[in-house]
């Protein structure tokens, strides 16, 4: 939310504009500081200004308020400041050096809150961050690997993107890793990050290096961001032996050590801790401490290959619907969405993979009619944890024998979605999208539930 | 010591306080501000790091802060930790009762308000505070204080999160308790127009007398911190941190100008003597030790090195209790935990190493105007110790330097860390700004609490007691129930010793839980008392009962034994009971103990025994 039309009207008049110094007198009182903008919230009537002790504080603009250009200058001490507070860039950036007997490694930065700085047009968090920029913020990575490119696709938050922007980042992780890098780190923010995660686990095929996606959950504008400790495990593990897509981000509260989790098994499990990433279903992969120590976690994982190339496959069907069946939910919603050309269904079912069977409410009748005119259905645990197994009870059997849905097995939701994406950009076959569903092509469907996986 | 005129002197000095409101939760969560939880349940471990890139360059304190490459661990206390203390969660809104008593504090002490105030983040790095930096807001500008050496003014007065308590520091760690980050606190800076020590004691003091006078501070031991800020023409500004004993005031601000008037005349000094920059050129001595059994020098590598006339300059006192020499092994000790180092201004028998410094002057062919210093440790550990030093008397040319220091126990300071430029500050993002009516500001200027001053001197005239008396008893917070207890006809100087002293000596005597008691019950106790219904040596028995027993009514107390004529008839029981004891040479020693099994805890040992010896002198005559 910007200033009022009326202290537009008064900053306009004066000829002044936002980093300018003025004076504000109201009665008694008189101050002197430069304008800030007006942050999101607050009163749209308020000029806030920055005093030189650092503090922003706000004048109600009324009739006794009265606004000129400041004749003195600020002092020494508050320039810098300035320059911070208004967020240009430093021209005194330190540059990075690179050691080319490291192994070459390179990123790409794909905006959230690991590339953001605080943003005072809008009083929130910004993507705005120069990559090379933020690189400064962790001179460490020189000590691991030769960081060779930094491409910027974009700077996006995650809730912003669409397959679309995931096929970008696939072809520039695809260009880097068949031009010779040993590994590709991948920023990105954290809400949609465990999509992302399972898209380049789809696309990406034959896929014999390290990707590792990376996040950060506090912001990098303060000393206790986890953005830097991310990264540093993140390019240990991109020079490692680890072949996989996967997320690295802290795996507890300390900045003691990361989880890299395989992109198909790993889901963000809170809104705000650092280790809100988790491993569903499977073990992570390694625990990466920063001093380089991997520890393997999950022997089931492709090992480096680095004479083999990764092959692109983004086909893509984005007309994929996630529904969620609960007591009382109306499945005439299908009817709604086939009519909108959604060209299947991702059903997060309850318990062993139950949909409302019997009675009125009943899902059956619809599904069915649809599996017949060939849309697929496919459904995956809302426990998150666990399985989905057709035979245990006589109303599953009604869904998947004789109705006809496919069961999702372990696979989370978020892959189910992603993957019925991209088999359906491959065929419409019924058959084969049922066959291509229930074959394992990421790790997305394990054989074995492990006692020690679950709230791991 | 030389006599100090502080207007000659070009002297200027400010006070910051702060202050731990007495609010219920933290500043921007649920968990609670008490400071009760004594037991952590789990810890955390941190790193911070500097953030560069924006402003291209991390400022002095912060790149010395993080030098020393520390790993910071967080105790967790169960009602006083969450996930907002962890820096694992945004912010909740500002506690609004720590906004309110701000602006009661603010209003006090004349301050402009600001229509709109803005939470601040304020770089912190240090690892006091999880996020790497502290919140706070302005809620007040441009005040003033009056005390009887003169006017003061209030810069500003903010509303600002308490940081963690240092619970231990190791090598490279530091481990730090959570319950008290994020306490509401409120900040309070004069400008710098103290004139001497004695002022800046006053102004401390009346400052103190105004945040207690709300009612809704925090008291006790650490719960107000001071920290005060002194400059002289020539010298630096200098910080002294955590000055906890007003009565310390005047003498950490003597002595802190001391040494500024020291350090300004050993500069002199040596740009008289055209005393040259010394360069770090140490040299391997360690074969003139090699005989020596001093723990020193035994078993390690010795090094020394000679300050060309510098000698006699290092026993300058610089305060009553410091010398230079003081003060540069403490800046070794600070900055790379050094224990320092032995040099010839020292009386050196106390090493025993008078000889070996003979030597040492021999193999030097220094002068008697020279001065030599010897470090022993390792090669590197020897290397930046006397590169320190160099660098310390070198500085002493150049004149004070600007620094924190501890103050200490003695009324003395020592060097913490160079004085920080003004830390950076940016919005607090996740808070969102909140407008001050004049509305709002029009009620709190209505209803602002009497000064503490002003209500012990209505005391004093009111009551015609002495100004100690009311004085406790305003302070105790207790002023109601005992203008209550005198209006009932109790004599001033029981129920002042009951409501101050007598309480205090359950609380920490006994442990009884006397601030569950509510001010209806202290006042219905007192009225008992003086309807002759509870004895008055029985009236602390029975706060102690009421506050332990919460569920008792003082009406049953008082009959069920409270009363003297229960407490006797009680006691008459007992002696019929036992009529064989009165046969023996001491009876009420005999009965005493039984008596008391009966009545212990609704009266006094005292007033039984009184009860007791009259009831048996009662029935003897009647025999």
């Amino acid at each position: 939310m910007p200033y009022s039309r009326k202290v537009e009207t008064l900053l306009n008049r004066k000829d002044v504009r936002v980093g300018d110094r003025i004076l504000l007198r109201s009665g008694p009182r008189s101050y002197e500081g430069l304008l800030m903008p007006k942050t999101g919230a607050g009163d749209p009537d308020s000029i806030v200004i920055k005093l030189d002790s650092g503090y922003n504080i706000g004048l109600k603009l009324d009739a006794k308020l009265s606004l000129s250009k400041s004749p003195s200058k600020e002092p020494d001490s508050v320039e810098e400041e300035e320059e911070f507070e208004l967020g240009r860039i430093s021209e005194k950036l330190i540059k990075l050096k690179f050691d080319p007997k490291k192994p070459p490694v390179s990123l790409v930065a794909a905006g959230g809150t690991i590339a953001s700085r605080v943003d005072y047009m809008t009083g929130g968090v910004n993507m705005q961050m120069d990559p090379r920029e933020f690189l400064h913020n962790v001179p460490e990575l020189a000590g691991i690997v030769n960081l060779k490119n930094v491409s910027n696709p974009f700077n996006m938050a995650s809730e912003d993107m669409n397959h679309v922007h995931w096929q970008e980042i696939a072809r520039d992780v695809a260009r880097r890793l068949n031009s010779g890098d040993r590994g590709v780190i991948v920023t990105h923010g954290t809400d949609f990050l465990h999509y992302t995660a399972a898209a380049l686990s789809f696309f990406l095929r034959n896929l014999t290096k390290p990707v590792i996606l990376v996040g950060a959950q506090r912001s990098t504008d303060r000393g206790s961001s986890d953005g830097g400790m991310n990264l540093i495990c993140a390019s240990h593990v991109a020079k490692g032996e680890i072949a996989e897509v996967g997320i690295c981000m802290h795996g507890r509260p300390d900045d003691d050590y990361c989880l890299f989790t395989r992109g198909t098994h790993v889901r963000k499990m809170d809104t705000q801790r650092r280790d809100a990433f988790r491993p569903i279903n499977e073990y992570p992969l390694a625990q990466v401490w920063p001093d380089g120590r991997i520890k393997i976690k999950n022997h089931n994982h492709k090992k480096r290959n680095d004479r083999q190339k990764v092959r692109l496959d983004t086909k893509f069907e984005p007309k994929v619907a996630i529904l969620k069946a609960y007591p009382g939910s109306d499945p005439s919603i299908i009817d709604y969405l086939v009519s909108k050309r959604y060209r299947g269904f991702v059903i997060e079912a309850g318990g062993l993979g139950h949909v409302p069977t019997n009675g009125k409410g009943s899902w059956i009748p619809t599904i069915s009619k649809h599996v017949k005119k060939g849309i697929p259905f496919i459904t995956t645990p809302q426990t998150i944890y666990g399985r989905i197994n057709p035979n245990v009870y006589s109303n599953l059997r009604v869904l998947y024998k004789e109705t006809g849905a496919i069961p999702g097995g372990d696979m989370l939701t978020e892959v189910a979605y992603v993957k019925l994406g991209w088999v359906l950009g491959h065929t419409r076959n019924p058959e084969k999208v049922r066959e291509m569903m229930l074959t394992d092509y990421a790790g997305e469907i394990t054989g074995r539930s492990l006692a020690g996986t679950f709230l791991y | 010591m030389q006599k100090l005129n502080y207007a000659k002197l070009g002297f200027r000095c400010g006070i910051e306080i702060h202050q731990q409101l007495a609010t219920e939760n933290k500043l921007f969560c649920n968990c609670s501000a008490a400071m009760t939880d004594h037991q952590p349940v789990f810890e955390i471990r941190r790193k911070l790091r500097p953030v560069a890139g924006e402003m291209g360059a991390v400022d002095a304190a912060a790149a010395f802060e993080t030098l020393k490459d520390k790993t910071f661990i967080y105790k967790v206390y169960p009602n006083e930790t969450c996930l907002v203390e962890l820096d694992e969660e945004p912010i909740h809104p500002l506690n609004p009762d720590a906004l309110d008593t701000s602006l009661v504090i603010s209003t006090m002490l004349n301050c402009e308000v600001p229509d709109e105030i803005h939470v601040m983040r304020k770089t912190v790095i240090d690892g006091s505070n999880t996020s790497g930096f502290q919140r706070t807001a302005i809620v007040g500008m441009n005040g003033w204080l009056k005390t009887e050496s003169g006017k003061v003014g209030i810069t500003n007065v903010a509303v600002e999160e308490d940081a963690c308590q240092i619970l231990e520091r190791r090598e490279n760690e530091i481990v730090y308790g959570l319950n008290r980050l994020a306490i509401p606190l409120v900040e309070i800076g004069t400008d710098s127009t103290i004139r001497n020590p004695q002022h800046a004691k006053e102004v401390a003091a009346h400052l103190g007398m105004i945040l207690r006078s709300t009612d809704m501070v925090r008291r006790g031991l650490g719960t107000i911190r001071q920290d005060i800020n002194i400059s002289i023409r020539d010298g630096a500004r200098i910080e002294i941190k955590g000055a906890q004993d007003l009565s310390l005031v005047p003498k950490y601000v003597e002595n802190e100008t001391l040494r500024q008037v020291s350090l300004i005349q050993i500069r002199d000094k040596l740009k008289k003597m055209k005393f040259k920059p010394v360069k770090a050129d140490p040299k391997h001595v360690s074969h003139i030790f090699r005989d020596s059994n001093s723990p020193i020098t035994k078993g390690k590598q010795t090094f020394s090195i000679v300050i060309p006339g510098f000698a006699g300059f290092l026993k300058t006192q610089l305060t009553p209790t410091r010398t230079l020499g003081n003060e540069i092994a403490n800046y070794i000790k600070v900055r790379i935990g050094a224990r320092g180092f032995v040099h010839s201004d020292e009386d050196l028998s106390k090493y025993g190493l008078e000889g070996h410094f003979e030597s040492l002057r021999k193999h030097h062919k220094a002068g008697k105007g020279d001065n030599v210093l010897v470090v022993s440790g390792d090669r590197e550990h020897c290397r930046k110790t006397i590169d320190a030093i160099v660098e310390h008397i070198n500085q002493l040319i150049v004149g004070v330097p600007e620094e924190v220091r501890r103050a200490l126990e003695n009324g003395d300071s020592e060097f913490m860390r160079p004085l920080p430029g003004a830390a950076r500050m940016y919005p607090e993002t996740d808070a969102v700004p909140i407008s001050i009516t004049p509305k709002t500001l029009r009620e709190i200027s209505k209803s602002l609490p009497e000064l503490l001053d002003s209500r012990i001197m209505k005391l004093e005239t009111r009551f015609r007691i002495s100004h100690d008396l009311a004085y406790q008893v305003v302070h105790s917070g207790m002023t109601e129930s005992f203008e209550r207890g005198v209006s009932l006809g109790l004599e001033p100087t029981f129920v002042s010793s009951i409501l101050t002293s007598g309480l205090t000596q359950l609380r920490r005597k006994d442990n009884v839980p006397v601030d569950s008691l509510t001010e209806r019950e202290i006042n219905k106790v007192l009225e008992f008392s003086s309807k002759k219904k509870l004895p008055k040596e029985s009236v602390l028995e029975m706060l102690s009962r009421l506050a332990r027993n919460p569920d008792e009514s003082i009406e049953d107390l008082a009959s069920d034994g409270f009363s003297e004529e229960k407490l006797r008839e009680t006691v008459r029981r007992i002696i019929s009971r036992n009529r064989n004891a009165l046969k023996k040479h001491n009876p009420e020693k005999v009965l005493m103990g039984e008596v008391m099994k009966e009545l212990r805890g609704k009266a006094s040992g005292k007033l039984v025994m009184k009860i007791l010896s009259e009831e048996i002198k009662c029935i003897r005559k009647t025999r």
